[in-house]
């Protein structure tokens, strides 16, 4: 008897025949039965500021427990975790991490939150949520910073759990996806949907890399169907490009293209969108009603905070996301 | 030497009874060839 199974986590949706390895690296189909390679084995573990992943409308000067495993369920060219995220799971060192003791830990080193980050969290998804449910019960925020390609029933289940998610829309035009990152625009802007329906708060993150993305007409674009999609009150983080794996031959995204794409998100109706990885004032959040600075930043540290009650602490405007 | 291996082995077995099995049955997936 042939014994083949389908993946049905992902858009992918591999066909694996007996002891084949999905294209994330790190499922394997053993005699009829799909099993995760990482369950409970991250290979990065670290604190980090809350700012770094990057959420900026959600508990901002707070730490996030932040793990990932190996894999991911795409390949893009310009990933600047690629050592472990197209790395098998075997290849790198990890840790011996249940669910309940990353929610222990999380809990000693004071960390009000645990981020599924670095990699792809859809492919370590059973750990995740686990992790995710035995949080919650304690107390402790959830979010994940995903590249939200993953399909629709796990995901709304996974959302039950979730607090927040960052998620990468790394371009808008199906071609990038397709050329660049070996995958499909629609299921992303499906799960967006998906995020905003099951109320988690969500944050956007588009990396601008030169002659790829950049082009003004399709930032627009973008914009304009995040604010009709999503409303105009999703923070979205511009993020410079650094020459990294298979695109080292593209120069870093030089500061007037962040700005130039900055102003036409603004222009498109959004309220909050910042310029990340590069020292700029778009860091900081400012009122969307009065202009004036609200959250103060420089680079992943809060210097001051305006926000009371969830609102402009001048005029009293209402600030979009979870404050405290 | 038998004394460090006997040694290596107990280790290895705590360590596996404390992480669980070394895989996980994944959560979404079908078989597509029941015979």
């Amino acid at each position: 008897m042939v014994k083949t199974v389908q993946c049905e986590l992902c858009p992918t949706e591999c066909e694996l025949e007996d002891y084949q390895v999905g294209g994330c690296r790190v499922r394997i189909n053993k005699g009829g039965t799909l099993y995760s390679l990482v369950y409970g084995k991250p290979c990065a573990v670290a604190v980090d500021p809350i700012e770094k992943k990057p959420f900026f409308h959600f508990l901002p000067g707070t730490t996030a427990f932040s793990i990932a495993t190996a894999g991911c369920v795409l390949g893009c060219k310009f990933c600047q975790n690629w050592q472990i995220s197209q790395a098998n799971p075997e290849d790198v060192d990890f840790h011996e991490l249940p669910p309940a003791d990353v929610v222990r830990q999380a809990m000693f080193a004071g960390c009000k939150t645990i981020t599924y980050t670095y990699t792809e969290p859809t492919v370590f998804y059973e750990y995740m949520y686990d992790t995710a449910q035995l949080a919650r019960q304690y107390g402790v925020n959830n979010a994940m910073h995903s590249c939200g390609y993953i399909n629709e029933k796990p995901l709304r289940q996974l959302a039950k759990h979730l607090n927040a998610a960052d998620v990468d829309l790394k371009a808008f035009t199906e071609d990038f996806y397709s050329r660049i990152c070996g995958g499909r625009l629609k299921p992303v802007l499906d799960s967006l949907i998906v995020l905003k329906q099951e109320g988690v708060w969500l944050e956007l993150t588009n990396l601008v890399i030169p002659t790829l993305n950049d082009d003004l007409k399709s930032v627009g674009e973008m914009c304009r169907w995040i604010v009709k999609e999503l409303g105009p009150e999703v923070p979205l983080h511009f993020s410079r490009f650094f020459p990294y794996y298979k695109l080292k031959n593209l120069p870093p995204t030089p500061l007037e293209t962040l700005i130039d794409a900055r102003k036409a998100a603004m222009n498109a109706g959004l309220h909050y969108v910042y310029i990340g990885n590069i020292r700029s004032e778009a860091e900081n959040t400012s009122c969307p009603k009065c202009g004036r600075v609200l959250v103060e930043r420089t680079g992943y540290f809060v210097r001051r905070n305006n926000i009371s009650n969830n609102a402009c602490r001048f005029c009293g405007t209402k600030i979009a996301g979870v404050w405290s | 030497m038998g004394f460090f291996l006997l040694g290596g082995f107990i280790s290895a077995f705590f360590r596996r009874m404390k992480s669980g099995k070394r895989e996980k049955t994944a959560m979404f997936w079908r078989k597509t060839d029941e015979a």
